[in-house]
């Protein structure tokens, strides 16, 4: 059997000083599109980020692609955060940065990236989600769907194994959700996972193919 | 008893810690200069930074460094005719602007327009979870925001610190040109024996520090905020303050260690 892309073990998540979830355990396969639903105050983005190896959980262990994320040196933790994406809920894109420059940002940092092919693999990404009129503009001039749809072209430009997305469809028309399902089935197609927190059950349902419900500070699984 | 002491030892605690987070800080961006990866990334941040704080400030920095250049000028003529010290004129120019003004000043500056850009930048950033964003996509913060923002107000600083002192004394030697009957060369002799490369030397020394101090301090500041808006101007307040205050206090220290 294969290793799960990420593992929770006896997770425990604080917030405000206060642990807000606890006894998390939790696999993702690889292929699979996970969704975690809670409402406000539930700590499901705080998860997340324990998830992607963003935050430490006070209690617990996390292990992405069988490494545990907080036990790793530097070098090591980057090389492991360049096989994920992250989507934020407001696209968390870099202020005093274009749209385009966003998108290089990755392929220049880790894969070193300039001139021509930079300039085509950026404009293939902005192309696929209907970025091209906004190539020159700085986030704060770009509407809130656009900017989504651009955190998630950010976040998929280096191809991740393991996608995480916080609330992806708020501020999202129909054609932009149906574009982010489109990346989703795609990431599944390469044998990759997505993990998803939402606050919508219904819509959770539709998408995913697991759900944990967050209550009463733990995490409930049911299939999708 | 216990209350009395941990009260009067509080404030020194918290200090040293301070101390000590802000050395890790720049540690940690040091060391991040060694990553292989995103050199030309982190290097155009660099460029960028300098723009901002040196480039850009080099119209007001001129006018003041002229102003006051000219304003020493003006007190010192008021006085060394009176002892009879007329054409000493030149070296106490050099002197006061090269020694204590030029690298205060030029501090000042700094701390005005580019300390309080960076906390609100930084802090901004955090607000957004635009830092998160970076360091999701496994970019080392230290090497592309913290490093690129000392490297660029160290050189920075130390570019305006000699452009202060040009300007200062060029309006220093105009002034004195136009009030005072000393012909030209014994004035120009008069600077020019004033001027000594160990005070460029002091001077750079102390923009250097007052330069890692300005951006660390800031830098900190910036990237304490942790989520609310409103906790951005404090940041940039505290920022200010603090600056001001440790490079106060550095420009002693190193008078004290050279000129004592």
């Amino acid at each position: 059997m294969k290793e799960p892309l990420l593992t929770c073990r006896s997770v425990a998540i604080e917030k405000g000083g206060k642990t807000v979830l606890e006894g998390i355990d939790l696999d993702i396969a690889q292929g699979e599109i996970f969704a975690m639903v809670g409402g406000d105050g539930t700590g499901k983005s705080a998860l997340l980020l324990a998830c992607a190896g963003i935050s430490p959980p006070i209690r617990g262990e996390v292990r992405l692609f069988g490494i545990n994320p907080f036990k790793v040196g530097r070098y090591k933790l980057r090389s492991l955060r360049s096989r994920l994406g992250m989507v934020f809920q407001d696209g968390a894109l870099i202020s005093n940065m274009t749209i385009f420059q966003n998108l290089a940002l990755p392929l220049r940092y880790h894969l070193g990236h300039e001139g021509a092919i930079l300039e085509r693999r950026v404009k293939e990404k902005m192309k696929e989600f209907g970025l091209e009129p906004f190539r020159d503009e700085l986030p704060a001039n770009v509407p809130a769907g656009m900017r989504k749809m651009a955190g998630v072209a950010r976040a998929t430009i280096l191809g991740p194994e393991l996608l995480f997305c916080d609330e992806p469809f708020t501020w999202l028309d129909r054609k932009e959700e149906q574009k982010l399902l489109e990346v989703f089935h795609r990431v599944q197609a390469f044998q990759g996972a997505i993990v998803l927190v939402m606050s919508d059950m219904n819509r959770a349902s539709q998408i995913a193919d697991r759900i944990g419900s967050l209550e009463k500070g733990t995490l409930r699984l049911r299939s999708g | 008893m216990t209350k009395v002491i941990a009260w009067a030892v509080d404030p020194f605690v918290r200090v040293a810690v301070y101390i000590i987070e802000l050395s890790a800080l720049f540690y940690e961006s040091l060391r991040s200069l060694f990553t292989i990866q995103g050199r030309k990334v982190v290097l155009e941040a660099t460029e960028r930074q300098i723009l901002f704080t040196g480039v850009e400030a080099l119209p007001v920095m001129g006018l003041m460094a002229f102003i006051l250049g000219a304003v020493v000028i003006l007190q010192a003529l008021t006085q060394l005719p009176k002892l009879g010290a007329e054409e000493a004129i030149g070296t106490v120019l050099v002197m006061v602007i090269i020694r204590e003004v030029g690298p205060l000043m030029t501090a000042l500056m700094v701390v005005g327009r580019s300390g309080s850009a960076i906390a609100i930048e930084l802090g901004n950033m955090q607000v957004h979870e635009e830092i998160t964003a970076i360091e999701a996509m496994g970019i080392n913060t230290m090497h592309f925001l913290t490093a690129p923002r000392i490297i660029g107000v160290v050189l920075s600083m130390v570019c305006l610190f000699l452009y202060f002192d040009l300007v200062a004394l060029a309006g220093g030697f105009l002034v004195a040109r136009w009030t005072l009957s000393i012909p030209i060369g014994r004035l120009l002799h008069s600077f020019a024996v004033g001027v000594q490369f160990a005070d460029l030397i002091v001077g750079i020394v102390k923009c250097t520090l007052n330069g890692i101090a300005i951006s660390l301090i800031c830098i900190y500041q910036g990237l304490e905020v942790k989520g609310s808006p409103t906790e951005v101007p404090q940041a940039a307040t505290k920022a200010i303050v603090r600056s001001f205050i440790v490079c106060m206090v550095l420009n002693i220290f190193v008078t004290y260690l050279f000129y004592r």
